[in-house]
């Protein structure tokens, strides 16, 4: 065999074969388990489709989870992205102390979830919350919320969490992409009289492309699971409001114990992924062929 | 500090005012923590936002006795994780974004689908293979399951990172000669820098952070990791919230001083890389 | 080349390193006790504290690997239990709440414990009937807490002269609006970061307390027996808790927390709080006296009815270390065990032959209620319905408390006990 042939063998093995146990070994266990209607100290039964009939037709709770899901994906993209691009430009425009700040930025990050939902609980009291407290001091009390204490709001305050959490790292990855940049050609649009804007906007941000589906794919990983902060800050209430995907199948499978049932709802979440990283693959191989 | 060639045209003051900004808004959460670390027990029924009546260090301490050892269990996991899932998704991006073969975009986009996995589905398979192999409640047994977990995403990061780098440079040296893995170590590698460090600060993030995990492969205090130890340290049918936010303040620490580490890593990388010949 | 050997080999130390630390045993030890409970931290912390000490002194010999773990009242911990008994990897033994219904949630994976209920265990019927089902006893619990309670600020209550305690919800209402005339909140509530729960507690021990409700129809419903979409209690207990948070709840309750409720009640800026006898700890844990500061009562209406649950611990099958387990439940019996935990946790003991002395005044009001044999003993949210029920239940209530619809909290209600016994 080629050298090239034992190295592209070499570095793939030990990957693939983590993924290969960890992730389809178990996977397939799963799958297995969401065709019975296993529960938690009982024998199952094969039941097929069942699950997954039942969870479109009969599961109102199921469906609202689904639809929570991808309205915090769409907000939480939405969001992030735009953020992440705008700090990571105001940082490049020749401001002094850009480790600083990006070092802040990067903060939320460190916390893990527990201690972040305990920081954002207390900010988004209604009464004597944070924010409301400062909104009101400065005048703007019209814009005060009930934030997480309203089923209509609950839903877009965690995403506002997720975004503050993550949105730092997004901002670096963009940074780097822009450092990327050859100075050169910017150069060269600065002699043909092209102002700043026009600099970022037709020279910088189509380049930053690989960035952006870096992001992206990492912002639809984190709003497609996402799962402690939800659990944390309002356990998917009021109501259903703020129920995703990965909080119903957590309450189906542990605290209802329908261990099958679960299983199945853990098997949409994952293929309602492949469907969106497919067409993100699909994309940047388009994208390549440029 | 890379000077950026794009001049500027904008006010300095706005820019930094806007900075400043958000730099607020990012930290304000954090004023309740802090705030809280410091009360007593009888200053927390005063709310969230009355400031401590004294720096009181008795959360600080009675946090500090519980995380001892789970901060060095975490911090083992991590570093062992890290390192694992770093070096293995470097490996495997550099496969995937410099040689094409039969079958290699399909495999690509399963390694991807791992970063997709709902964890909670496949917690009773995990805890029993572990068993089987016996690498229950061990600090290999974790490492192996992050690294495991993490290399998707460290597979994907690099390999679009490898992208960047223009496949001239190693056309140029295999004429020269270079073997396959010549080519990485001598081309590839010192290039890595800064895909090293973004990688790094996301994998140190992710597993540092970790609850799940930590909590279903682990028993007892001795590869607990810091993240199950904080949040126990609010009781279940009581909070002892000054306690709790000392202990989650603590543990957020280190991985900030790491931040500030691999920072620096990023910015050497960006300078190496944008004074290529 | 130097440099990257060094790489490597430290490398390799730090491999082996993990290896080694991980792998290491305890030492000394002849056996082990892997136990799960939910008393992580404050005076729960400190009253199982107490118990490993007896047993650590009685059984130097084993090891106790204890896993508190936090969250969701219980869930979390009864989360990862389950994780491991379908995974075939069992703990020795884990604290749950002793009912009927939730014993027999996990009976099937679990050993019974007849022989433990002996002449060495004095308890009264109605608490072993708890742990009774199909003729054989599931658990051994150490207290017993009764939940149909209504904590108050004594402060406020001698201010506005209130009459205690409350023998109709009417009479309950009135002193609310002399409260909230007074410029207090008359209920502080909090069912914030995901503890809806609360919700359950309150609207259970309402059914206690309306006209076509009572202790009877509170058993059908935790049995299965009961129809929510048509029976009256279950709408007349929906028309108080619509009462109450139109008018005496604190209009923020979604958002926080039990603990920020218990606040407003400890500040004197509300008047009452409901909970369990658990509420106490609540209460002195911001340095507020029994009986000086707070007292409590039974929740308006309910006065002849003992709403509890105990904490028990129990014997999976197939365990790794059955002798440790049984050892420890042994000692989970004794009355030294008891009152050790109970003074610390501020729950109620429930052997027969433990003298009141060792307990503070209100704890001891709290024991006489528990051998009041005028009341009668009901079981409570925690223990009595299947366990799925605190988590399908109060979805339905806390999206009751937004909308306020009664017609609509019936139905989903009735959805969700459909969904709980189908």
């Amino acid at each position: 065999m080629s050298k090239r042939k034992i190295g592209t063998l070499v570095f793939l093995a030990p990957a693939v074969v983590l993924v290969t146990v960890f992730v389809y070994m178990f996977l397939a266990q799963s799958i297995h388990m969401s065709f019975t209607n296993l529960r938690f100290g009982r024998v199952a039964t094969w039941i097929g489709l069942g699950n997954y009939i039942r969870m479109f037709t009969r599961d109102a709770a199921f469906q609202t989870s689904l639809l929570n899901t991808l309205k915090l994906t769409a907000v939480f993209i939405g969001l992030t992205i735009p953020l992440g691009l705008f700090l990571a430009i105001l940082l490049d425009l020749g401001v002094k102390a850009k480790g600083l700040f990006r070092t802040i930025f990067l903060i939320p990050l460190s916390f893990s979830f527990v201690a972040s939902s305990v920081m954002w609980v207390w900010a988004f009291l209604p009464e004597t919350g944070t924010i409301n407290t400062i909104l009101r001091a400065i005048g703007l009390s019209s814009l005060a919320q009930p934030w997480i204490s309203s089923g209509s709001q609950s839903l877009l305050s965690v995403a506002l969490v997720y975004i503050w959490q993550f949105s730092g790292f997004a901002t670096l990855v963009y940074y780097t992409g822009i450092s990327s940049v050859d100075p050169a050609i910017i150069e060269a649009a600065g002699i043909d009289g092209a102002s700043t804007w026009r600099k970022y906007w037709h020279i910088v941000i189509p380049q930053l492309k690989p960035a952006t589906v870096t992001v992206l794919i990492l912002t639809l990983m984190y709003s497609l699971k996402c799962f402690d902060l939800v659990w944390m800050m309002t356990g998917g209430g009021p109501g259903y409001s703020s129920e995703v995907l990965a909080t119903f199948m957590y309450k189906v499978t542990f605290s209802q114990s329908k261990f099958g049932y679960g299983a199945s709802i853990g098997v949409v979440l994952l293929l309602l992924s492949v469907v969106v990283v497919a067409a993100f693959m699909i994309y940047m191989k388009r994208g390549e062929r440029d | 500090m890379t000077d950026s060639p794009i001049r500027f045209r904008a006010s300095r003051v706005a820019v930094y005012a806007l900075l400043i900004l958000m730099t607020v808004l990012y930290l304000l959460p954090l004023y309740g923590l802090i705030n809280t670390s410091f009360k007593t027990s009888e200053d927390i029924a005063n709310g969230p936002i009355a400031p401590a009546s004294s720096l009181y260090l008795g959360a600080y301490k009675a946090a500090a006795s519980s995380l001892g050892r789970p901060l060095l269990n975490s911090a083992i996991v991590v570093v062992g994780a890290t390192l694992f899932s770093t070096i293995l998704g470097a490996m495997a991006g550099y496969v995937f974004s410099k040689f094409r073969f039969r079958g290699s975009e399909i495999l690509f986009f399963l390694v991807i689908l791992g970063f997709y996995l709902p964890y909670q589905a496949i917690l009773i398979p995990l805890v029993r293979f572990m068993g089987t192999i016996h690498l229950f409640n061990t600090y290999f047994g974790l490492i192996l399951t992050h690294t495991a977990y993490g290399v998707p995403i460290t597979t994907l990061l690099f390999r679009n990172y490898y992208a960047t780098i223009p496949n001239e440079l190693l056309e140029s040296a295999s004429v020269d000669g270079c073997s396959f893995f010549s080519a990485f170590r001598r081309i590839m590698l010192p290039l890595s820098l800064p895909g090293f460090a973004v990688v790094g600060i996301f994998q140190f993030a992710n597993v540092w952070n970790d609850y799940l995990f930590g909590l279903t492969l682990t028993q007892g205090v001795n590869a607990q990791p810091v993240t199950v130890a904080v949040a126990n340290l609010r009781g279940t049918m009581t909070a002892v919230w000054n306690v709790q936010m000392a202990g989650a303040f603590l543990s957020s620490l280190p991985i900030i001083l790491i931040y500030i580490f691999l920072l620096k890593l990023v910015v050497k990388g960006l300078l190496m890389g944008s004074v290529k010949g | 080349m130097h440099r990257r050997f060094i790489r490597m080999a430290l490398l390799g130390l730090f491999l082996l390193a993990s290896l080694g630390i991980a792998c290491a045993a305890a030492d000394g030890y002849s056996d082990q006790l892997v136990i799960y409970h939910w008393w992580t931290a404050g005076g729960e912390r400190l009253a199982i504290d107490s118990i490993f000490e007896i047993f650590e002194a009685a059984y130097p010999n084993i090891e106790v690997v204890e896993n508190p773990i936090s969250g969701g009242g219980g869930g979390t911990m009864r989360a990862q239990i389950k994780t491991m008994i379908m995974a075939g990897n069992p703990p020795d033994t884990f604290q749950v709440c002793g009912g009927k219904g939730m014993l027999a949630s996990y009976m099937s994976v679990l050993e019974p414990v007849d022989d433990l209920w002996d002449e060495s265990f004095p308890v009264p019927d109605a608490i072993k009937e708890a742990v009774t089902v199909d003729g054989h006893q599931w658990g051994i619990p150490i207290n017993v807490m009764r939940c149909n309670m209504l904590f108050y600020n004594e402060h406020i209550i001698d201010e506005l002269d209130i009459d205690l305690p409350f023998a109709t919800l009417d009479d309950f209402y009135a002193a609310c609006e002399t409260i909230k005339d007074a410029g207090y909140i008359p209920l502080a509530h909090g069912v914030g970061a995901g503890a809806t729960y609360w919700w359950q507690l309150m609207y259970d021990s309402i059914l206690l307390a309306v006209p076509s409700g009572g202790s009877e129809y509170l058993m059908s419903l935790y049995a299965g027996t009961a129809d929510p979409a048509t029976d009256p209690a279950i709408r007349e207990a929906l028309e108080v808790l619509k009462m109450l948070a139109e008018n005496y709840i604190n209009a923020d309750y979604a958002a926080r927390t039990d603990d920020m409720a218990n606040n407003l009640v400890v500040n004197g800026e509300a008047a009452f709080w409901q909970s369990g006898t658990w509420g106490k700890g609540f209460f002195t844990s911001k340095g507020a006296v029994p009986l000086v500061d707070f007292g409590s009562m039974a929740f308006p209406g309910t006065t002849e009815y003992y709403m509890c649950h105990s904490d028990c611990f129990v014997l999976p099958k197939g365990v790794n270390h059955p002798e440790a387990a049984r050892a420890w439940l042994e000692i989970f019996k004794t009355p030294g065990a008891e009152m050790g935990f109970c003074a610390a946790h501020g729950s109620t003991v429930i052997r027969t032959d433990i003298p009141l002395g060792g307990f503070d005044e209100m704890a001891q009001q709290f024991i006489e209620e528990y051998r009041d044999p005028s009341l009668t003993v009901v079981a409570s949210p925690w223990g009595g319905p299947p366990e799925a029920y605190l988590s399908l239940m109060p979805a339905a209530l806390s999206a009751f408390g937004e909308h306020l619809d009664v017609d609509r909290g019936v139905q989903d209600l009735a959805d969700a006990y459909a969904d709980l016994f189908e």
